[in-house]
Parts: C-alpha cells; structure tokens; sequence
C-alpha cells in the first residue's frame, strides 16, 4: 500500500496536500484583492457579480470562457514540458504567434476541396511554425549558449514585428485596409463549430486541446522522455553523465512545446467567431500560461483548473471594466497577486517539506546507529 | 581567541547529531577534529560558525562572555571563520574583486588600491603567490584556498575551521598551508581547528586532538600520539587487524588495503585483451599541452593517474570519454534540423527580408558549428588516436562509448553524476539503457533495491539521493553502472569518504575488475594510487610517464617524478 503511494510519489503526482498552499495563496490573494478593492470604493461582491455577468451568466458567456480557455491550455501544456527540463520558454509568445501565422497563411492562399486536408494543412503548418519557432530558441540555448529568455524574447519581438509586417503589408486587405487586421478568412476554412446560444464552439478544437494534454500528461508521468527530461531539469551536467542525450531531449521539448503553443495560436485564429489574424493575436495568452505553470508548479492535474480560472478572469475582466469603470488593467492585478501570493506559500511549504525530509534522515540515521550499538554490544 | 563549548546538543528528530558537547579551544593551539562520517563534526562546525543554532540549554564562549551566534555573517564578527573544502568564492571574478567582496570597508565605491595594498601585503606574509587581477576560473583549489585565507584574516578572525583542506591541493600548496597555519597559532595567537580524515595531517599539524564519536567527543588527546590510539578513538569497535595495520602504517589507504583479500597479489590477476588503446594522443588543458600519450589498457588492469591536481589527469579521462565531444549522431540531427528549418521559412515567409536572412545565417552558424570544426579538426589530423574496444572513437560522444560499456565518474558526484532532488528509483531508471519510450517503474524498483542489497547502500529506494551521505552516494553510482562494463574512468573515486566508506569502494571495484573491467583513475592521493594501480601514468608539468614496473610504484619513485625530477 505505502509502496504503491510512493511509487506514485515517484513518478510525480503528488499527494492532495501538495494543493494546500495553494488554497492558502488564493485566499491571501482574495483578502488582498479586497482590501485593494475597499480603497477603490468597491466591494468583492461587486467585482464577482460584473465576473459572473461577463462571463458565466448564460451557456453562450460560459463558451467563450472555453474558448479563451482552449490556447491558453495549449500553451500551458507545452510550457509543463519546458519548465519540467528547467527551460523558462519566455518566447511561447512568439511560438503561438508564429502559429497564428501558419494557420492564417494557408487559410488565405491555398484552397483545397476537402474540408479536411485544408484545416489539416492549416493546422499543421500552424504547429510547424510554432515548433521551429521554439526549436530555434532551443538552437539558440544549446549551440549559441544564449539563455532561453532572451533568446526567446528577441523572437517574441520579431514574430510580433513580423506579424504587423504582414498584417499591414503582403497580406493587408484590397480595400478599407486598417493595417490592423487581415481579410475575414474563407468560412470553408474555419474550424467547424455549431453555435450554442449565439456562441461558437468547435469540437475539433477541444478534442485537440484535452488531446494534446492527455498527451503530454501521460509523457510526463510514465515516459523515459519525461523522467530523462525531469533529471535535465535538475542537473544537465548530471544526466550528461548518466547518458541521456540531453541536447536532442532539450530541443525536442522545445519543438514539442512550440509545437503545441502553434496548435494554440491556429484555434485562436481560425475558431469562429474571429476568422482572422489580427494585429498582436496572441493577446498576452503565452505570458499568462508562464503564470499558469508558474501556480500549478509543474503539477501537470492542476494546470487544466488553473488555466480555467484564468480564463474565466480574462473573460470576465472585460464586464468589469465597462460596469464598474475599473481599468482592465486590475485584473491583471488580481492575476499577479494571487501568483505572488501562491508561491509564496508554495515557498513556504517546499521549506516545510525539507525539514521533514531532514527529520526522517535523521531518524533513519539514528535508528542504524542504534541497532550497531546493539550489534556492538551483543558480540 | 578562546572559545568554549558548554552542553551543546543538537538534535534532528530522534537523532542526536552532537550529544552534550564540552571542550574549550585555547587561544594560539592547533586543533584537529577526527571522527567517522556521521559522527557530528560538520554538524557541530555549523554551530560554531552559525549556519545552525544548538539546541536550548548549550552556550559558546567567546574569552569567557556567552554569545549567541545567530548567522554566519555574526560568526565573522564575532572573529570565527570558517574555510569550507569547496572555496566559497565566484570564479567569473578577479581574485581581488572576491577579496573586495566581504571587505568591511568595502563601501558603494571600494578602495581598489588600497585593497589591492592589504591583499597583497596579507599574502606577501605568508609567501602566497596571488595574481589579483586573476580570474577565479584560472586557478587551482589551493590557490583559492589561499585566497579565502588571505579574506578570512583580513576580516581579523580569531578563530579559524579548515574543513578538509588538504583535500585536492598540491603537496607543495600543503607545506605552504601547513607554514602559514602554524606561523598563524604561533603569532597572531589564532585557535585553529582542523576537520580532517588525513592522520598525517593530523600529525604533521595539530597540538591537540579532540575525537567525536556518534555525536559525543569520545576523547581529546596532545599530540604527538601513536596512530593507533587516534584510531581506537575514532572508530572503537575496529576490529584488531586495523588496528595491527594502524601501528605499521597510519595512511588510511595503505590501512584499507590491508584488509582486502589477497591485496598482496594485485598484478597477479590474469589480464584480458586490450580495451583501451591511446595512440600518440596530443592533449590540449587550459593551461599545458601534453604530447603523445601513448597508453594500453588491458581488461582487468588498474591504472592509476598521479600527477599534481590539474596536470592533465581528468582530460586525459575526459578525452577518452568522449565527455566534450559531439556525437555522429547528434551531427547528423543538427544538419536535419538546419535543413528543415531552412526549408520551412522559406515556404512561410517566402519573402528575402533582412531579418530572415540573418536569422537564418544566424542559425547556420549556431547548428553547423560544430560540424566545422570537427571537420577541420579531422582534416588537420586523420589519424585515429583513441581506441576503444578495437573502434576509432573520434565520432563518437561519451553516450555513445556508455552504451558499449564504458563509463566515467567524475569527482563532483553532486554536481556531475547524481541528480540532485530525484530519488534512488528515478536513478535506476534514468540509467537503464533501453529504447522503450516508457518507464517500467516496478521493474526499475525492483533493480533498485537489488542494488541497494548488492552495494550495501544506506538509503532506501524512494530517499532522494542528496540525502545519502557522501559514502552512499558514491556506493550508488556505482551500482548504476551497467552490469556490463568494460572500462571506468573514476576521478578521485573516494574524494571526501572517510576510511571504512573508501574502503568499501575499492572492495566493489576491484570486484568488477575480477570480471574483467578495466579502471582508470585518477587520485590526489599518492598512497591511494600506490596501492591499487597495476600501472601508473604520472602526468607532471605537460610530460606524460607511464610506469609500469610494480619495483617502482611506490611513494618515493612517484614523488620524484611528479615533481619532475626524472624522466624515465
């Protein structure tokens, strides 16, 4: 029984009271946001009823929390990847844009019969781009020694200027061009979706996103990718001399990851309603699954929740600002304190968990002296 | 400075690491402080130098005044400082940006000069030879440790701990250590402490000797005192044969070999075919170039590598390995990778602007790099130097070599080796070579507690592994290598283990030679390498020797050509 609850410990799932100081952080955050709230003349109740109203009131305002969802967890998924072989891919911004790209290119200039070769062409260059957006980062880390947070920042700069390149340039419309946003793509080559209360919903799109985590979760838990990836995370140099390769494994949970944050951009796309690329379509979304990760501290279970919530807060944020007349911005406030807050309490229980861990060595230690002793004595 | 130790406990949970401690350093006298691993040493140099708080009822005295020490920066003021055995120091900096580092006076602009003045005066005294404008990376363990000297006893210490300091320096850098310590005790009336597995060193130093034992001191002696006697102290239980050994000889090593089976006939083991074979190898370090290694390595053969620390040694391993080396393989992936990239944005962008085309010879560059050099490298020199197992090993990384059964240790189990934070099983598992893509967790279970019966490992399967003493550690990167090895590369195999861990070691090594693995390591240690090599290579100041008569593998003929004395 104990041999079977450790196993699991082992493998990385990790017990229920691993999500207490998360529960902690969230309430410290609330407390926080509520006193924020108080000086600002608002009370929670408030800012819950504007949430609920923008984004849970009807079955349509609960879809579009599912769609902001979708990308969002799709970045978060492939970032469990990166985070776990100890890279901060700080450019799945520029991936998920790069995907959008993908997406958008084929969605413009190539036409073809099937529905199902064109959305699997959209969608394929879409995680191709991404991927090699990201395997460049990863290129760029382990050839050119440039830290992954740089690197990805440079290109999260030139994707976005790339973007707003084409967007204003090759592919601006014919006419009534604003440089802000592409032609309305073809509805032939959109994601299929049926409309629920006057909202969109693709089932393509969720099957790919729940997929792609199922995916990456079970690599996690039960793959040697996943273990090898987990032991690069901790000590490159160490894995390097336990023979795993840790370049090609670093590379491919960039691609991977890439990969996935493309998939993420291509929904963000060519799920209707939107049907175009827009100027700056990634909209932030790579960033805030950095905090996603962040809070879920690589527990992958956890990210799929956490990654709700933001949703819901993102959709929300919008009703917020236009009933109460509170800057958006605050919710993005909301967001970071209850990050800070969460990983401190999670700093708080990983000190916890040391000292115990301490304890029990020490026990074990004393136990082993104790029976020498014994053996001593006896002889 | 004198200090007292009054009732000093300190427990973890059910474990008494120091048991009611009571001893008084007197000012000026040089102390050692002996004890097996886990006997309480460190625990109780932490006390003292206030990374931890003893327990409530035990004080410290400074002169007679009780003081609480809350922290290591309070240690320092209250005059205590401590020299750990990795050099607490920042290798991307000067010696003089380090020594500015902890300056009381360094204020928000520091006084380079005047520093500069002390630092040098401060190591003038001592016959230190510093570079201030060094970088860190550039020099030796000793020399760093002559450094956090020179910083200590600028910050006016009185009371100094050396953890194991003659561990991986030079055997001149030791006299230098070992003048400067007792010019120390003997002028500025500096109580020393000494944490030390080494008994020469013990004897060579120290005026007193203070022996703790699971937790309590076990007993205090004024040196000089027969080995023996510091022996029985520290491990009390030894059986008599150690203690026979100790009286005739009191280096650990040779005290070990003792007590192997059959140890007198080492060379005597029938030695197989050639594993390893170095052609004319022209090695490149940081600082020496080393030509023409030539070295046969049978199976079953122990080859010691002796030479001062950072002669060449661990590139010498490091090159046989493969460690720094780019595999054919990963070649091949790089040039798969460029190739898809390249085609990639061709097909998306399709559009020649500036910012493509640099990325893309950006790229190019970064992935085909080390494609080029290998290139020009092989095209400089096409003969093959290395052999391993019969195949030219030019093109193959350390991956490749491990999975033909070859391995390397480093000496830095921690930090090249062991995983930190993951735990025994996961270290079974990662090591297991196999094409699965899963992870058969109760077959890598299974293996593991095998392996914890078959090394003796103290630690259970799901400990993580930085929680295994230093012994156990090593004990499992042992048992992690395939059951099939050919060929290790061990640097220092038995660095920081006390008598009985090092011991244990060389017991399941030589075990592995018996079925035919060939050992090459590598030992500051001159006695170690006397005792197990079948051959020795001595690496001294960019000349390679192989000695291969067992009449003159012994300490005296070793140390004339280290030093360089001969050639022969």
């Amino acid at each position: 029984m104990t041999d079977w609850r450790r196993l699991f410990r082992v493998t990385g799932v990790n017990s229920v009271v691993g999500i207490l100081p998360l529960l902690a952080g969230v309430l410290t955050a609330l407390i926080l946001i509520a006193i924020l709230l108080n000086t600002e003349g608002f009370t929670m109740r408030d800012v819950w009823d504007a949430l609920y109203d923008g984004a849970w009131e009807t079955d349509g305002k609960k879809l579009r929390v599912l769609i902001n969802w979708m990308p969002l967890m799709l970045c978060s998924t492939g970032l469990l990847l990166t985070f776990t072989a100890g890279l901060w891919n700080i450019g799945i911004e520029g991936q998920l844009t790069m995907g959008a790209l993908g997406a958008a290119a084929v969605a413009l200039f190539v036409r073809h019969d099937s529905k199902t070769v064109q959305l699997g062409a959209e969608i394929g260059l879409a995680c191709i781009a991404g991927a090699g957006w990201g395997l460049l980062a990863g290129i760029l880390k382990t050839r050119g020694g440039v830290n992954e947070i740089f690197g990805g920042v440079a290109l999260n700069f030139i994707s976005a200027l790339f973007s707003a390149f084409l967007i204003s340039g090759p592919w601006a419309p014919e006419r009534g061009g604003t440089g802000s946003r592409t032609e309305a793509f073809d509805e032939f080559t959109l994601l299929p979706s049926r409309i629920i209360d006057r909202s969109h919903l693709s089932n393509t799109a969720v099957a790919l996103t729940v997929g792609g985590f199922i995916v990456v979760a079970l690599i996690l838990y039960f793959s040697r990718f996943g273990l090898q990836l987990k032991a690069i995370g901790k000590s490159e140099n160490s894995a390097r001399a336990l023979g795993i390769p840790t370049e090609r494994n670093l590379w491919l949970a960039m691609l991977l990851c890439g990969g996935l944050a493309g998939l993420g951009g291509a929904i963000k796309v060519l799920h209707p309603p939107i049907g175009q690329l827009q100027q700056n379509s990634s909209g932030g979304i790579g960033f805030l699954a950095l905090l996603v990760v962040l809070l879920a501290s690589i527990r992958p279970w956890l990210v799929p929740i956490i990654a709700f919530v933001f949703a819901f807060l993102a959709t929300g944020g919008q009703r917020v600002e236009s009933s109460l007349q509170i800057d958006a911005a605050l919710v993005n406030v909301l967001q970071g304190v209850l990050v800070l807050a969460v990983l401190l309490f999670d700093g708080i229980r990983q000190r916890i968990q040391a000292e115990q861990e301490k304890r029990a060595v020490a026990a074990q230690a004393a136990r082993r002296a104790a029976e020498e002793e014994l053996k001593v004595k006896s002889s | 400075m004198q200090l007292e130790l009054r009732h000093i406990s300190k427990t973890f949970g059910p474990l008494k690491a120091n048991n009611d401690i009571n001893h008084t350093f007197q000012e000026g006298r040089i102390y050692a402080i002996l004890g097996e691993n886990g006997a309480g040493k460190s625990t109780l140099m932490k006390i003292i130098s206030g990374y931890q708080q003893p327990d409530t009822g035990g004080e410290l005295l400074i002169n007679g005044t009780p003081t609480v020490i809350h922290s290591p920066s309070d240690a320092l003021n209250n005059g205590i400082g401590m020299l750990y055995q990795d050099p607490l120091d920042f290798p991307p900096m000067t010696v003089l940006e380090n020594y500015l580092t902890s300056h009381p006076r360094t204020g928000f602009l520091p006084d380079r000069s005047e520093a500069r003045r002390e630092f040098l005066s401060i190591a003038q005294r001592f016959g230190f030879h510093l570079d201030p404008d060094m970088l860190i990376e550039g020099l030796t363990i000793g020399e760093r440790q002559q450094l956090e000297i020179v910083r200590l006893l600028s910050l006016k210490i009185g009371f100094l701990i050396l953890d194991e300091p003659t561990t991986g320096i030079s055997e001149a850098q030791r006299q230098t250590l070992f003048s400067t310590l007792k010019q120390l005790a003997a002028e500025d009336k500096l109580t020393i402490a000494l944490v030390t597995h080494k008994l020469a060193d013990v004897e060579e130093l120290c005026d007193e000797v203070m022996v703790l034992r699971h937790g309590r001191v076990s007993g205090t002696c004024t040196m000089p005192q027969p080995p023996d006697t510091l022996v029985r102290m520290m491990f009390g239980h030894t059986e008599e044969a150690v203690r026979e050994k100790a009286t005739r000889t009191m280096n650990w090593v040779q005290l070990s070999r003792g007590l192997l089976p059959d140890s007198d006939n080492l060379p005597a083991l029938p030695l197989g075919q050639p594993i390893l074979q170095v052609k004319e190898l022209t090695l490149q370090t940081r600082l020496l170039t080393i030509e023409n290694i030539t070295l046969d390595v049978r199976e079953g053969e122990v080859i010691g590598l002796a030479g001062l620390d950072g002669s060449g040694q661990g590139d010498f391993m490091r090159q046989c390995a493969g460690l720094n080396r780019v595999s054919w393989r990963d070649h091949v992936m790089s040039g798969i990778a460029f190739a898809g990239l390249i085609i990639l944005f061709d097909y998306l962008m399709g559009y020649s602007s500036t910012v493509f085309t640099t990325t893309l010879l950006l790229l190019l560059g970064l992935t085909l790099g080390p494609v080029f050099i290998s290139l020009l490298s092989y095209l400089r020199d096409r003969t093959e130097h290395v052999y391993f197992d019969g195949i030219p090993t030019r093109w193959m990384s350390y991956r490749d070599l491990r999975e033909r059964g070859l391995a390397y240790l480093s000496a830095g189990r921690l930090e090249e080796g062991l995983v930190t934070g993951m735990t025994l099983t996961q270290h079974f598992a990662l090591a297991k070579l196999s094409k699965i893509p899963w992870v058969n967790w109760f077959a890598a279970l299974r293996r593991t507690n095998e392996g914890i019966k078959q090394y003796d490992v103290r630690g259970q399967a799901f400990s993580p592994i930085q929680t295994l003493s230093g012994g156990n550690q090593q004990r499992v990167a042992l048992a992690l290598l395939a059951d099939n090895l050919r060929l290790a590369f061990l640097e220092n195999p038995t660095r920081g283990l006390d008598v009985n861990s090092a011991r244990n070691i060389w017991h399941l090594l030589l075990s592995r030679r018996e079925k035919g693995t060939a050992i090459v390591f590598s030992s500051p240690d001159l006695d170690e390498i006397v005792a197990y090599s079948d051959r020795v290579m001595v690496f001294s100041s960019g000349r390679c020797t192989l000695v291969g008569d067992p009449a003159k593998i012994n300490r005296h003929d070793l140390g004339l050509l280290i030093g360089g004395l001969r050639h022969d």
